[in-house]
C-alpha cells in the first residue's frame, strides 16, 4: 500500500541490518567449525546425537506405559459399575420387601435392616460417584500422551539438526539413526493465547452468538 | 430429554479417549454410540451407515481433522443438520472461534467431565428442540 517507488523504504534499511546480522552468523559458524575441529567436539557432537533415539525409545515407553494402565483402569471401572448398579438396586428392592411385610417377629431386627440397606445403597452411589471419577481421570493419558509425543518430535529433530551439523564437520561420522516414525502431533503447551478453562470457552462462545 | 437411543458417532484417535467419551455418554442415559478413529472414518460411517443423529468430534487426528471434520458436514446436504459437539484439547481463542464459524454446535476443552458433557449436550437438544 504505502509501497511507492522511489523513496528509502525502510526495508532496505533492514536489509543492511539482515547483511549485518548474516555476517556475524557467518563469522560465528566460522569460529564454531574451528573450535569443534581443534577440541575434537565433533565426538560430544556425536555423543549427544546418538542420546536423541535412546531419549525417544523412553518416552515411547512412557505413553505405551500409560496407555497400558489407563486401558487396564477403564476396565476395571467399567466391570465394576454395573456391579455397583445391581447391589444398589437390591438393597432398594430388599429394603422395600422388608418394609411392606408383615413381620410379628424381630420388629427391631427389621427396621436395622431396612436402614442398613439405605446405608449401604448410600455407600454405593458414592462408590459409582467415585468410580465416575476415576474414570474421568484417565483423559490425562489423551492430553498427556499428545505433549510426550510433541517432544519425541523435537528429539527426532534435534538429532537431525546434529546429526547434520556432524555430516558437515565430520564427515566419516555415522549416518544416521533417525527415523520420522508418524506421530500425531498434539497441542502445544498452553499458548499464549490459550484460554484457561471451560468458562473462557463458554464466554467466548457466547459473545461468537453460540 | 432425547431419545436414550439417540444415535452418536463419538470421534477421536486415541481409542481411550473414545472409551471414556462413550462410557460418560452411557452414564448420561445413552448408549447407541459408535466409533470412528478419525475424520475419514468418520464421514465414511455417517454416509454408509446414514442415521446418525449427534457426532461428538475431537479436532487434532491424523488423516482428516475435526475442523475439516465438521466443515465436510456443514457442506454436505445430507449431514448438515447433525449437531456436532467439539470435545478438544485445542483451546486457543482462534481455534474456539474457527470451530463457531465453521458451524461447530458446542465446544468443550479437555480435560472435561461429565458434568460439563451433560450440561453442553443439554444445551443443544434445548437449542435443537430435540
Amino acid at each position: 500500500m504505502s509501497e511507492t517507488t522511489d523513496t528509502p523504504t525502510p526495508r532496505k534499511k533492514r536489509s543492511k541490518i539482515a547483511d549485518v546480522r548474516v555476517e556475524k552468523i557467518g563469522l560465528a559458524t566460522a569460529r564454531l567449525h574451528k573450535i569443534l575441529k581443534e577440541l575434537g567436539h565433533t565426538r560430544r557432537l556425536e555423543k549427544s546425537a546418538s542420546t536423541m533415539p535412546d531419549a525417544r525409545e523412553r518416552l515411547s515407553f512412557i505413553d505405551k506405559s500409560m496407555h497400558e494402565a489407563s486401558e487396564k483402569t477403564i476396565s476395571a471401572v467399567e466391570t465394576s459399575l454395573p456391579l455397583v448398579k445391581k447391589t444398589r438396586d437390591t438393597c432398594a428392592k430388599l429394603s422395600m420387601r422388608l418394609a411392606d411385610g408383615n413381620f410379628t417377629q424381630h420388629p427391631k431386627l427389621i427396621d436395622e435392616t431396612i436402614s442398613k440397606l439405605g446405608e449401604i445403597a448410600m455407600a454405593e452411589e458414592s462408590i459409582h460417584h467415585n468410580l465416575m471419577q476415576i474414570m474421568e481421570a484417565q483423559e490425562f493419558r489423551d492430553v498427556a500422551g499428545q505433549m510426550v509425543n510433541k517432544i519425541v518430535d523435537a528429539a527426532v529433530e534435534i538429532e537431525s539438526i546434529l546429526l547434520d551439523i556432524l555430516k558437515e564437520y565430520a564427515p566419516d561420522a555415522k549416518d544416521s539413526l533417525i527415523s520420522t516414525e508418524g506421530l500425531t502431533s498434539g497441542p502445544s503447551h498452553k499458548a499464549k493465547d490459550s484460554v484457561t478453562g471451560q468458562d473462557e470457552v463458554d464466554d467466548l462462545l457466547a459473545s461468537l452468538g453460540l | 430429554m432425547p431419545d436414550p437411543n439417540l444415535k452418536f458417532l463419538v470421534v477421536d484417535d486415541f481409542s481411550t479417549m473414545r472409551r471414556i467419551i462413550r462410557n460418560l455418554l452411557k452414564e448420561l442415559g445413552f448408549s447407541n454410540i459408535t466409533e470412528a478413529e478419525d475424520g475419514v472414518d468418520a464421514l465414511n460411517k455417517l454416509r454408509s451407515e446414514g442415521n446418525f443423529e449427534f457426532v461428538v468430534s475431537d479436532w487434532n487426528m491424523p488423516n482428516m481433522t475435526g475442523i475439516e471434520l465438521l466443515r465436510n458436514i456443514r457442506k454436505d446436504a445430507a449431514l448438515k443438520h447433525l449437531p456436532v459437539l467439539m470435545v478438544t484439547a485445542e483451546a486457543k481463542r482462534e481455534n474456539i472461534i474457527e470451530a463457531a464459524q465453521a458451524g461447530a454446535s458446542g465446544y468443550v476443552v479437555k480435560p472435561f467431565t461429565a458434568a460439563t458433557l451433560d450440561e453442553k449436550l443439554k444445551k443443544i437438544f434445548q437449542t435443537l428442540n430435540m
